[in-house]
């Protein structure tokens, strides 16, 4: 209805509870004292007539709660009362509050975490890169090795697409560096020149790649450093730029250092160096790289114009393809050139992670729900505990609803507590994939997880949904029994309990070689220990191209 | 006399705001003039009359007012407010609407 009959009433009843009390007081003292007169008047004796007017109003203090209710005011004060009350009856169980809170810290920071890995590493792979939700990678429909795409195809690529905002190329090397008398494998980037312009990085010190800086046969040994090598290897010398290094056999000049942070696009690797595609055969090897439409090594993103959607492109650059068919036969005869989402691009790690964090969801979620369970048990058989309590609550007025909310605010609060601790679990584990994967010589990889908005919503949503789970399940077993029931009773018997038994994760594990993965469930109960298996199947997956094609 | 009829979900509301368009009273006054209208057959729980008053007047619906009731005595008397008025008659029209229905299928032959 209006506001402005609302809002002062609110407000009255809010900042001005103690007269609000008063007038609520008085108004069914007026009303009592009326029933009286009239039960006088028929003839009752001033004792019964005083007895029957409180009876047909039916309780005092109830009507009191229920008009405090209907006024709606109180939801703030009775939530703050509560958390007051919940933090009390937390303190005094301190054994108890630690266990549950642990439970809920482990369930909710592992979902957490496990979707900062989802979030960062599949749909936001690149530090400092910007606008990586509109790129994408380009690549043979089959995403094997044989399949990439060549140098002059992309180049009328680049010419003729009208939806792609830019083109680059990203391929990972490796090369030895012999700094002092240290020599060792790094990996770095082949990339076209105007790679650091594409992607928004721009170098702390010296320059990036000039745009004909790809052009010509090694006619540009030059090399931008990454911040951690200029810092490890080369001690953060201020006057690097102009400096030489010898890659393998050829002799770079280095030109830029790129910032602290970026450790280019190659999801699984951190790259040291990056140097321009004219010096592919130096870290290659073979011929008419730059010339040859048959020649397919080149791992290219395109970054799509906004508004842009993937079959858009894809539509697009299919034609283009049909094109470069028609025109040469020779090389591009059968040539298609497939549009990927960056968390499928097939020419790094990323394809591998996918099922691996599927897994993982699974897993967590299952955690979660174990964890919901046996808290949701914790706080059942305290709630038999605290029947008395109860009991004495809903004597003294307390609807049903005020009792609910009760429990449901110290849920909440539990709840709220395991989801802090579990986000700082997540923050420790935010980098914790990388333990995944053994380091295979060189430098290791660097895999980033990110706490950021769409974590730390999910993160409350988790944390309402366990709340509800947790609170609401003691909630309906204390308040459902009617008052007269077990007026003076102290301890009572769960005659059924929602979740007769323990839950276990007791193994999990994917058989190698299958694409099959197992989950374990055991559960304990009165009666006998059973055993769920739970199977899932993983989508086949293909071995890792770019690996296997530098050697790494 | 037939026994005092439970009165229908709902319609409290509107028993309470069609008895103040009347002129301001306070919750006592109401519950008589109720019992009394409908010749002893509608009774209003008292228990469920005060909430009811407390949230028609958060809504916006009536308004309330301390006064001095007829035997000098400190009573909060309630008020229609123009919103509560425009609500009754809509709330009647439709009440009509539904009472000759139903009376229209009992009668059926």
């Amino acid at each position: 209805m209006r506001w402005y009959y609302k809002l002062p009433l609110r407000l009255r009843s809010l900042f001005r509870k103690y007269k609000t009390e008063l007038d609520l007081s008085e108004e069914l003292q007026f009303h009592l004292q009326n029933q009286i007169d009239e039960n006088v008047a028929q003839g009752l004796d001033p004792q019964e007539a005083h007895r029957a007017a409180f009876r047909s109003l039916g309780g005092v203090e109830q009507v009191k709660e229920e008009c405090r209710d209907a006024r709606k005011t109180d939801l703030i004060e009775n939530f703050l009362r509560d958390m007051c009350l919940g933090l009390r009856m937390l303190r005094r169980n301190p054994g108890f509050t630690v266990l549950t809170i642990l439970c809920l810290t482990l369930g909710i920071g592992a979902n957490a975490a496990v979707f900062s890995w989802v979030e960062g590493i599949l749909l936001r792979p690149y530090p400092l890169v910007t606008h990586q939700e509109r790129l994408v990678a380009l690549d043979g429909p089959a995403g094997d090795e044989r399949d990439e795409t060549s140098w002059p195809d992309l180049l009328d690529i680049q010419r003729s697409c009208t939806l792609c905002e830019t083109l680059f190329i990203s391929n990972i090397t490796g090369a030895t560096l012999s700094i002092g008398d240290r020599a060792q494998v790094m990996t770095g980037s082949i990339v076209s020149a105007n790679y650091f312009d594409a992607i928004g990085v721009h170098p702390i010190l010296g320059r990036g790649f000039a745009p004909d800086e790809d052009i010509g046969r090694n006619a540009h040994p030059i090399v931008v450093i990454s911040y951690h090598l200029w810092q490890t290897r080369f001690k953060g010398d201020p006057q690097i730029i102009g400096k030489t290094q010898r890659f393998d056999n050829v002799v770079h000049t280095i030109i830029g250092v790129a910032p602290a942070g970026f450790y280019g696009t190659f999801v699984g690797r951190s790259m040291e160096y990056w140097v321009p595609a004219s010096m592919v055969e130096a870290f290659y090897g073979g011929s008419d790289k730059l010339e040859d439409r048959g020649a397919r090594w080149c791992e290219a993103y395109v970054r799509l114009k906004p508004g842009v959607t993937r079959n858009q492109a894809q539509q697009e650059i299919s034609a283009i393809a049909a094109r470069l068919e028609a025109e040469y036969p020779a090389t591009n005869r059968g040539r298609s050139i497939k549009v990927w989402p960056l968390w499928q691009t097939p020419f790094n790690h990323a394809g591998e992670l996918l099922p691996i964090f599927e897994i993982m969801v699974v897993v967590t979620m299952f955690v979660l729900l174990i964890v919901c369970a046996n808290v949701g048990n914790l706080l059942l058989v305290r709630s038999v505990a605290r029947r008395h309590e109860m009991t004495v609550r809903l004597a003294m007025g307390a609807g049903r609803g005020r009792l609910l909310r009760q429990l449901v605010t110290e849920g909440l609060l539990l709840s709220a507590c395991g989801a802090a601790g579990g986000m700082l679990v997540a923050y420790w584990c935010r980098h914790a994939p990388v333990l995944l994967f053994p380091v295979r010589g060189g430098n290791g990889m660097y895999l980033p997880g990110e706490i950021d908005g769409r974590v730390l919503g999910l993160s409350a949503a988790i944390c309402l949904v366990v709340t509800l789970a947790i609170g609401l399940v003691p909630a309906t077993r204390s308040t459902a029994n009617e008052l007269t029931q077990h007026r003076g009773q102290g301890l009572g018997q769960i005659h059924h309990p929602p979740l007769p038994g323990m839950l276990d994760i007791s193994a999990f594990f994917r058989i190698p070689g299958s694409s099959k993965m197992h989950v374990y469930l055991t559960s304990i109960t009165e009666e006998a220990p059973s055993i769920l298996l739970m199977s899932k199947y993983l989508p086949h997956r293909g071995p890792i191209p770019g690996l296997s094609a530098t050697g790494a | 006399m037939a026994k005092p009829t439970d009165l229908v979900q709902g319609t409290l509301d509107l028993l309470i705001l069609r008895t103040l368009a009347l002129q301001p009273m306070h919750g006592w006054g109401i519950a008589q003039r109720i019992r009394q209208v409908s010749n002893q057959v509608l009774q209003v729980h008292q228990g469920a009359l005060y909430p009811a008053l407390h949230r028609l007047e958060q809504q916006g619906r009536i308004r309330a007012k301390w006064g001095e009731s007829e035997n000098n005595r400190r009573a909060k008397y309630y008020s229609l407010t123009p919103d509560g008025a425009k609500d009754l008659r809509q709330e009647q029209a439709q009440w009509r609407r539904l009472s000759s229905a139903i009376g229209l299928v009992l009668d059926m032959s």
